[in-house]
């Protein structure tokens, strides 16, 4: 079992769901409906084989001030729990050409790193979980997925976000270990996520994410503008995606460190 | 005045309910008091040094707000790493908390063919125990120079935490934080010791050891001014009625703070203190004569009136000198000395406005209750006596040996003023042996310094900290203050491009340079944030890398210090700078504010000093109509003030927020010494027409008074001795010192004076102001009738010779 988080959105297939659960039978009947909505989620994001995607990336910090990066993702799911991608930087200038691969094999990562300036590879280790993800408001842990089993889904019926009614669900980490508590918000009209509030480890709000501007692609609904914005530094990351495609039947040689150097 | 007094003795009621709800509401105000400590309210919000400091707060992330220092003879043990992992565990979890830095969470950049490594020293959760595992550590510790001296010492024997806090922490918040820390740290001491500071920790305690103070000095205080009113009274109502009217005045003082966001400071903290050991004068004053007034059987609401409307000229007179000369501070640019001014001035003015009005009120209530109070003539051993006929002796037969001695005195000051440093140095305030200022030391000492500074690099556009060019100008500035004395430490982003330079070509160490091409540099910062590490750079390349800054770890913080790295920046950008893409470069941090602060202190001294002078000069003038007199009073000012200066200077008594208001205090409360003794003077001298025998009767008689006053304000000041602060404590002994000086200029030096070049002085019309100051403080009454003066010195009651005066008036 494993779900993600949007923002995964940009490695995984899913350019969208802030919560998308690939559930079994939930344990207990009590958590019934909370376990079908996000399985629901799941299976309606969750649809494409591999997707590509321009995305603008927005840092924006606690003065207003911005910071922009433009890069192209292709994304090829490999089975339940593996996965490729490939990022390229399009800007800023300096970083322009700069390729990022990762292959993802039972949830162990792999990551290399083409600096063209250099004309060389390199293998990066693995950050720590907790750390942000190329300084957004994103960390490692909200990229990757997640094992079900560690959380408490509770229903905690019905509110509206982002203008449409939604179903309000709680998932509490039977460990904590870097949120407290999630909430989201899910769509009751075509199951993908509108908000999630996030709490940090001694329980305080920390960051909210809002999926907006759902896009029916190829029949899948995506959410073209996704936002995290941290409460406690006031800081923000936009992540606008753009020409999204599912299912383009991208080749295996396109996730490989020949094709890195060559750009895509 | 007559009317004000009459109606509060007609409706004492009245008068003591509205004082007390007033009372009442300031009283409500004082708990909401709040205490900053912090050095950038010193100077004023719009000065320029004070902006840069904060906007580099705002362009840079916090790189160490408090350190921990862990020693042992050798800390690369499994014993004392499980330690520091289990230690930054528990602050971790701590509320504000934002980020703990050890040796084991440390990043480190390495390379090799294969790859690139970003990581932590030691992996989460896992802590070297075998021996080849410590020895991994401290090679891995030892192969970058940018922890050495910050998180681990060259030899081993010491390592650092740095904790960053949440920007939401208040200063208020950070105390109870430094006491849990210090908890935390007793849990696992032994054999490893702990020690902890660092530059908010230092800003905060200090707002906790005012507290501290407060608790201690003003009971204490307090208890002083109780001892000598008794002494004083030898009776209920005049032990308690002083103390609370100049308590009413403080209480409205401390009250008014919070209403115009007055923070408590260093300097404002001394108030209660100060406000108590002058103002009660005034109180002390109004007693004395209604007491002596009722001995001779004026009593009754018409004898309290009479009393009272009788010294409320001289009170108000000495309460406006004395206010002038504080007001004076409020010219300073130094923000609490300001404050001071303005609030001890409110504060003095409060305690007259009480002490002519609800004092009489309540003394009407309990006169016509008839309660009867114990007279308290008393006549013991006269210690001053033979003091005073010495220096009257002296003053007449020797003056120009006085007048000689005091310019010699002078001259001598002015030499040893000269040497007067200031600084504002926050970890130096703290007595000797305190626990933070031997953490402090300590930490200085194994590490590469608790004080931390900033050089910043600004650029023309974004981006341009990645430029090459200006890397290199960053590289050459850094290695010149890494070579500067009492520099410890000199990071930047210089080094952490070097390191991965050298990563990227296989850990070679001839590439831990800076690389050629500006695309490399900003590769290299995206594979840094690739790997998570953004946060570490966030302390020294600003949003949209701009400008980068050089972070210093300096083992001292004073402004001196400061002094010799800005001129060294400053010969960089002159002499060496080359990058048309740095457009400026900036020096700031807390010892800039010192900087600062040195500067504006020695210039706001100058101003409050001329203008306290010269306002004095023209009160007095106005007061005995000649502008002649209104100067012979500040003379016995100005030789005692710079003697000051000059004991400052060659005992190494800094000029600092405390003790720069010495100058206006003994300004404030000399100027009543030398009225006092002028007005007697002028008197004598139409009664007697010989200078000699004027002389001889004023120091008699408001020669005495002076002393036992400047020996009561020098009792209430030298309260301040046990603060915890070495500034206040000096602040005491300074006052009380020139005080005393003060007293004995204004019975030898103004004599001589007066001896050498007699003033003519115009006839004395009838009803012209001629007041007979009440000196401040409280002083003894311990004393023969005659020799007995007017001011709340003295015999209480008033003896023939003092009410001739006021009568005459």
């Amino acid at each position: 079992m494993k779900y993600r988080m949007v923002a995964a959105s940009f490695f995984g297939l899913l350019a969208a769901g802030a919560l998308v659960l690939t559930g079994q039978a939930p344990a207990l009947s009590a958590e019934m409906s909370a376990y079908d909505i996000v399985k629901k989620s799941e299976e309606l994001t969750d649809q494409a084989n591999d997707s590509t995607a321009d995305m603008t990336m927005i840092l924006v910090n606690d003065k207003g001030q911005k910071r922009e990066r433009k890069l192209s993702a292709f994304v090829k799911k490999y089975g339940e729990d593996s996965s490729k991608s490939i990022l390229f930087f399009e800007s800023p200038a300096d970083v322009k050409g700069t390729s990022f691969l990762v292959w993802t094999e039972n949830k162990e990562d792999k990551q290399w790193l083409y600096l063209p300036a250099l004309q060389r590879v390199r293998q990066i280790s693995a950050s720590g979980k907790g750390e942000s993800f190329m300084g957004t408001e994103l960390t490692f842990f909200d990229m990757g997925s997640h094992d079900v089993d560690d959380y408490t889904f509770t229903q905690l019926g019905e509110e509206p976000a982002d203008g449409e009614d939604c179903y309000k669900i709680e998932a509490l980490p039977k460990k904590v270990e870097f949120y407290s508590k999630i909430i989201f918000w899910i769509r009751k009209s075509n199951f993908i996520p509108a908000k999630a509030d996030f709490y940090d480890p001694k329980g305080r709000y920390e960051k909210q994410g809002t999926f907006t501007q759902v896009k029916n692609i190829q029949s899948i609904n995506t959410p073209m503008h996704i936002e995290m914005h941290n409460v406690q530094n006031k800081r923000t990351t936009i992540i606008e995606l753009e020409n999204v495609v599912y299912d383009t039947g991208l080749k295996d040689a396109m996730f490989t460190e020949r094709y890195m150097k060559r750009g895509k | 005045m007559k009317k004000i007094v009459r109606f509060s003795v007609h409706h004492p009621w009245r008068v003591i309910a509205v004082v007390l709800c007033i009372t009442g509401f300031f009283l409500v105000q004082v708990p909401r008091v709040k205490i900053d400590p912090r050095v950038e309210i010193v100077l004023r919000q719009n000065n320029p040094v004070e902006a840069v400091y904060n906007r580099n707060r705002q362009d840079f992330e916090s790189y160490a707000d408090i350190l921990i220092g862990m020693l042992h003879t050798d800390i690369y043990n499994p014993g004392s790493l499980e330690k520091i992992s289990r230690i930054t565990r528990e602050i971790e979890g701590l509320e504000g908390v934002k980020k703990v830095t050890s040796i084991l969470s440390v990043k480190n950049i390495s390379g090799n063919e294969g790859g690139l490594e970003v990581s932590p020293l030691a992996e989460e959760g896992e802590i070297p125990a075998t021996r080849e595992d410590l020895q991994a550590l401290r090679e891995k510790a030892q192969s970058w120079g940018v922890y050495e001296g910050v998180y681990v010492t060259a030899d081993g024997t010491g390592t650092a935490l740095s904790v960053v806090l949440n920007d939401t922490v208040e200063t208020d918040d950070i105390v109870p934080i430094y006491y849990t820390l210090l908890d935390i740290m007793k849990k696992y001491e032994g054999p490893e010791e702990f020690f902890i500071s660092g530059p908010t920790v230092v800003e905060a305690l200090q707002g906790h050891y005012m507290i501290k103070d407060l608790k201690l000095l003003v009971p204490l205080v307090n208890i002083v001014l109780l001892g000598f009113l008794f002494l004083f009274f030898r009776n209920f109502r005049g032990m308690v009625l002083p103390l609370i009217a100049v308590g009413i005045g403080s209480v409205w003082t401390i009250g008014l703070m919070p209403m115009l966001d007055i923070p408590l400071t260093m300097v404002t903290s001394v108030l209660p203190v100060a406000l108590i050991a002058v103002g009660s004068a005034y109180g002390i004053h109004v007693l004395e004569n209604v007491f002596s007034d009722a001995e001779e059987g004026r009593t009754g609401s018409s004898g309290i009136t009479a009393s009272v409307t009788r010294v409320s000229l001289p009170v108000i007179m000495a309460g406006l000198t004395t206010i002038a000369s504080f007001m004076s501070l409020c010219t300073s640019a130094i923000v609490p000395l300001k404050q001071f001014g303005a609030l001890s001035s409110f504060g003095l003015f409060v305690a007259v406005v009480i002490s002519l009005t609800f004092v009489p009120a309540v003394l009407t209530i309990v006169d016509s209750r008839g309660w009867k109070y114990r007279s308290h003539h008393h006549s013991d051993k006269d210690l001053i006596g033979p003091v005073l006929g010495f220096f009257s002796r002296i003053s007449l037969t020797r003056s120009r040996l006085i007048l000689g001695i005091s310019l010699v005195l002078f001259v001598l000051s002015v030499g040893g003023g000269l040497l007067v440093k200031s600084d504002l140095n926050l970890i130096e305030d703290f007595r000797k042996g305190s626990p933070i200022r031997v953490a402090d030391e300590i930490l200085n000492e194994k590490f590469s310094g608790t004080s931390l500074f900033n050089v910043v690099l600004d650029g023309v556009e974004p981006d341009d900290i990645k430029d090459p060019a200006v890397l290199r100008e960053m590289d050459a500035l850094q290695s010149r203050l890494m070579g500067m004395e009492d520099i410890g430490k000199a990071v930047s982003v210089v080094d952490f491009i070097k390191r991965m330079n050298q990563a990227m070509h296989d850990g070679d160490p001839a590439y831990y340079t800076i690389p050629e091409s500006k695309e490399l540099v900003g590769q290299y910062l995206l594979l840094f944030s690739f790997s998570g590490g953004t946060g570490e750079l966030d302390s020294f390349v600003d949003f949209d890398s701009k400008s980068g800054q050089i972070l210093l770890q300096m083992k001292s913080q004073s402004g001196y210090l400061a002094q010799d790295v800005v001129d060294e920046v400053d010969d960089y950008r002159e002499r060496r700078l080359r990058s048309p893409q740095v457009a400026g470069i900036f020096t700031t941090g807390l010892s800039m504010l010192a900087k600062e602060f040195n500067r504006l202190v020695v210039q706001s001294q100058v101003r409050s000093f001329t203008v306290s002078f010269i306002l004095v000069i023209l009160i007095v003038s106005v007061m005995f109509k000649s502008f002649k007199l209104g100067c012979y009073s500040v003379v016995p000012l100005v030789v005692p003030i710079v003697l000051n200066f000059g004991i400052m200077g060659v005992t190494g008594i800094r000029l600092n927020a405390a003790t720069a208001v010495i100058a206006s205090l003994a300004i404030g409360i000399g100027i009543d010494y030398s009225i006092h003794f002028l007005s007697r003077y002028r008197h004598e001298i139409r009664l007697h027409n010989s200078v000699e025998k004027a002389i001889e009767t004023s120091l008699n008689t408001s020669g005495r008074a002076i002393l036992y006053n400047a020996l009561a304000v020098a009792a209430g000041f030298l309260v301040l001795v046990p603060s915890n602060f070495v500034i206040i404590s000096q602040l005491g002994i300074l006052v009380a010192l020139v005080m005393i000086t003060t007293s004995l200029a204004s019975i030898t030096l103004l004599p001589a004076i007066l001896k050498v070049f007699p003033p003519r002085l115009a006839k004395e019309r009838p009803g012209a102001l001629a007041p007979v100051i009440p000196l401040h403080g409280f002083t003894q009454g311990i004393q023969t009738g005659e020799e007995s003066v007017v001011g709340c010195a003295g015999k209480a009651l008033n003896t023939q010779s003092n009410r001739r005066i006021e009568h005459e008036v």
